[in-house]
Formats: C-alpha cells, sequence, structure tokens
C-alpha cells in the first residue's frame, strides 16, 4: 500500500529504449499494485494530511528510530489500519488523525458525533480501543477487526 | 474475465525449450537491527553452503540516500553465491535467486527455502514479514503477443507490429499477481549474448497479514509458486503451449 516511485529495472532484463518510462514528475506518485482501493479509502477519510502521515511512517519509519530508539513501523499494524479505514465510517466533518508509537504501532483517534474521544491503536497481533463516551475499553484479536468497525466507526 | 485465464487439470511438468531466464523467492522484512550487522548475521548461518560475497552496485549509494527513496527500499545490497542458488540480502528483503538461465525445478527450490528460512530464523533479524512474494521472469525470442490470451487492442483489433509493454494486476483469493509482458525487452547472459525479445514476468505474493513467514512459509512459498505457474500457463493459448513440448508428470 502507499504510493510508490516507479521501481528501477529488473535485474534479468531491460526494456529497450522507446518502451522505458520517461522521467518521473515531482508530485506524481505511481500507487502500489493492487492497493487503488486502500489508496482512495485512505485520502477520501483520511485527507491529504493524514494519508502523507501514514506515507511518511512507512517509508522513513522501517528501522529504529528517534533518540529513544523508537521500534519500526509493523507492517501488520499497518495491514490492520488500511482494512479499518477503508470499511470505516466517520462522522460527517471529523477527520481522524493518526499516530505512531515508540512500539512501532498505529493509533488513529477520531470525535464522535458528540464530540468524545474514540481512539483505536493497531499493534501486529491485534487491536486496542477506548470509547469516552462509555468509558468502554478492551483488546481484541486482528480476526475482530470487522466487528470493531462495526462497534466504532459505522455511523 | 479472469477465469478465462484459469486452466483445470494438470499442469506440464517442464517445457522446452525452458524459457525462464530468473526465478526469485522473496521475503520482506522489518528488522530492529540495523543494516550494517545483518549481512554478518545472515552469513555466520549460511556460510557452509554460500562462501562468495557480491556487493551489488546500490550498495555503493549511500545510507541515507537509500532510506529517503521508496523504491529502493526493497531492494537487496548484497548477494552470496552457492553453488546452486544465489541468497540476497537488503536491509528489508531476503531472497533466493535461481542463477541466470539455470532453473533447478521446484522440488529443489523448495527444498533450499526450507534450510534458508530455518537459518534466517536462526540469524534472527526478522521482527516481522510484510510480504513473501515468488516471481517468475520467462524470455521467448520474438513477439508473444500473438501468442497470448492477453493484448492490447486498438478498436477491438489486436494492436500488432509494435512495441507493447502491458502492466497489470490479478487477484487470486488473498493472493495479488503483478503480470508484465513486453515485447521489447533484452536480456543478457546466455550463450548467444545479449537477446531481444518477449518478456513475462509474473510476481506473486501475499500481505502482511498472511506472510508468517516462520510458521508456513514453505507453504505460503508453494502457495505462490502453483499460483503463478497457473498463471503462466493460463495465459498461453493451447496451439502456443504444444509448440512448447510440454511434459506432465
Amino acid at each position: 500500500m502507499i504510493a510508490y516511485l516507479p521501481p528501477p529495472s529488473a535485474s534479468a532484463y531491460s526494456l529497450i529504449e522507446e518502451l522505458r518510462e520517461p522521467m518521473g514528475l515531482p508530485g506524481i506518485h505511481r500507487v502500489a499494485m493492487d492497493d487503488l482501493e486502500i489508496e482512495q479509502a485512505l485520502l477520501a477519510k483520511l485527507g491529504a494530511r493524514g494519508w502523507g502521515r501514514i506515507h511518511h511512517f512507512r517509508n522513513h519509519y522501517n528501522q529504529p528510530w528517534g533518540e529513544r530508539r523508537g521500534e519500526p513501523l509493523s507492517p501488520r499494524a499497518l495491514d490492520l489500519l488500511a482494512r479499518f479505514v477503508t470499511a470505516a465510517t466517520f462522522p460527517t466533518g471529523s477527520q481522524p488523525s493518526v499516530f505512531l508509537t515508540d512500539h512501532g504501532t498505529l493509533e488513529l483517534c477520531w470525535e464522535d458525533a458528540t464530540g468524545a474521544a474514540r481512539q483505536v491503536e493497531f499493534k501486529a497481533d491485534g487491536i486496542d480501543y477506548f470509547i469516552e463516551a462509555t468509558g468502554e475499553e478492551a483488546s481484541v484479536g486482528s480476526d475482530r477487526l470487522g466487528d470493531i468497525v462495526g462497534k466504532l466507526a459505522c455511523t | 474475465m479472469i477465469s478465462q485465464l484459469q486452466i483445470s487439470g494438470p499442469l506440464p511438468v517442464r517445457i522446452t525449450p525452458c524459457p525462464i531466464i530468473e526465478a526469485i523467492f522473496e521475503a520482506r522484512f522489518v528488522s530492529a537491527e540495523t543494516w550494517a550487522i545483518l549481512p554478518g548475521l545472515l552469513y555466520g548461518q549460511i556460510r557452509d553452503r554460500y562462501r562468495e560475497q557480491v556487493n551489488l552496485p546500490l550498495l555503493q549509494v549511500p545510507e541515507v540516500m537509500r532510506m529517503q527513496d521508496p523504491a529502493l527500499t526493497h531492494l537487496p545490497l548484497l548477494q552470496f553465491k552457492g553453488e546452486k542458488f544465489i541468497i540476497q540480502l537488503g536491509p528489508r528483503v531476503v531472497s533466493l535467486v535461481t542463477k541466470p538461465r539455470d532453473y533447478l525445478g521446484w522440488p529443489a527450490i523448495r527444498e533450499e527455502l526450507g534450510w534458508l528460512l530455518e537459518k534466517a530464523k536462526a540469524a534472527g533479524f526478522v521482527r516481522e514479514a510484510e510480504r513473501i512474494g515468488v516471481r517468475y521472469i520467462d524470455f521467448f525470442s520474438g513477439d508473444i503477443f500473438p501468442h497470448l490470451k492477453i493484448g492490447a487492442q486498438i478498436n477491438g483489433l489486436p494492436l500488432a507490429g509494435t512495441q507493447v509493454d502491458l502492466t497489470t494486476v490479478f487477484r487470486f483469493g488473498h493472493i495479488s499477481t503483478r503480470l508484465q509482458v513486453t515485447n521489447g525487452a533484452i536480456v543478457g547472459g546466455g550463450a548467444h549474448g545479449p537477446q531481444v525479445g518477449s518478456v513475462l514476468d509474473v510476481d506473486g505474493w501475499v500481505g502482511p497479514a498472511d506472510a508468517d513467514l516462520f510458521g508456513q512459509g514453505v507453504g505460503r512459498f508453494t502457495e505462490l509458486h502453483d499460483t503463478v505457474k497457473r498463471l503462466f500457463f493460463g495465459l498461453l493459448k493451447p496451439d502456443y503451449l504444444q509448440q512448447l513440448n510440454p511434459e506432465y508428470a
């Protein structure tokens, strides 16, 4: 997922000159293969800022980072977040914020229709969530993703 | 539409001449270790079979630049050459690669993959797998498009006599495949030096949710191999397949 620049030529062969891609243009990104639906969902629901932050986390936080040696972004956490956002419906006017934690997990935070906070943390092995309006807080396995979407982001 | 590319029944175990110029079996991962120590961790495990180390050109690019460019993130920087295969390693990728134009067959590859996964697990640098992939690159002299079920058209008629490079994605359940076909490829090596012709490049992969590398890695590679193989033979028109002298088990 997330846009990539065109990859370098495969080592086993090269295209003849006429078929080679022209120089890429700044600001134009190619969507990674098979990720068009996810890219569209992330951009539409998180906005350019949220999409940009995920793009940044994925591409620049894949090794230990920062003074406190934060853990690299978990690919499974990113996959879970992308699937969650794709399936979710957020309140009109509410655009979730996304954060990378020191543990390499991703947090998504937004406000429900009453202005109360909802938080979901996506981890390699599951999902934690918090609903401020009810005080409910729990951890579930990643196989419960559909239930969590229904519970938290299905307005 | 994709069902038109799927063929039922047994697949050939061999076609002649073998068009495979390279096959790559790749695992992408994240690591809590820095790149500087990864080669040593892996080499310590594989040196009995892979003694020769070769630096790839990308290693000359400063790390700070490589890390800024997402297109370079998953490319290997080193090769370890063995008698039968090559192992490639980068900061986020390890792969088993066949030697150019020397395809030893799936049973030999599967056995080596099992061995490599044990060694990679013992090396301890894979924190979490991101993607498991299988890629086969096949070369054909001449224009392959008339012999394929897929191609480009103008006003409903095949685009013939011109250079075409076609890339698309198919999904088979949880497996994604990227198919690239071109009739304008140059391949090096071989007995006759560089050749111009067609390349059929199929890359199949599973994402993080299905990439349990050390739990079911060999099973995933097998599943991907079977999918890529079925797609390859599904793309060929039946009369062309017969020209390739198929042998069945």
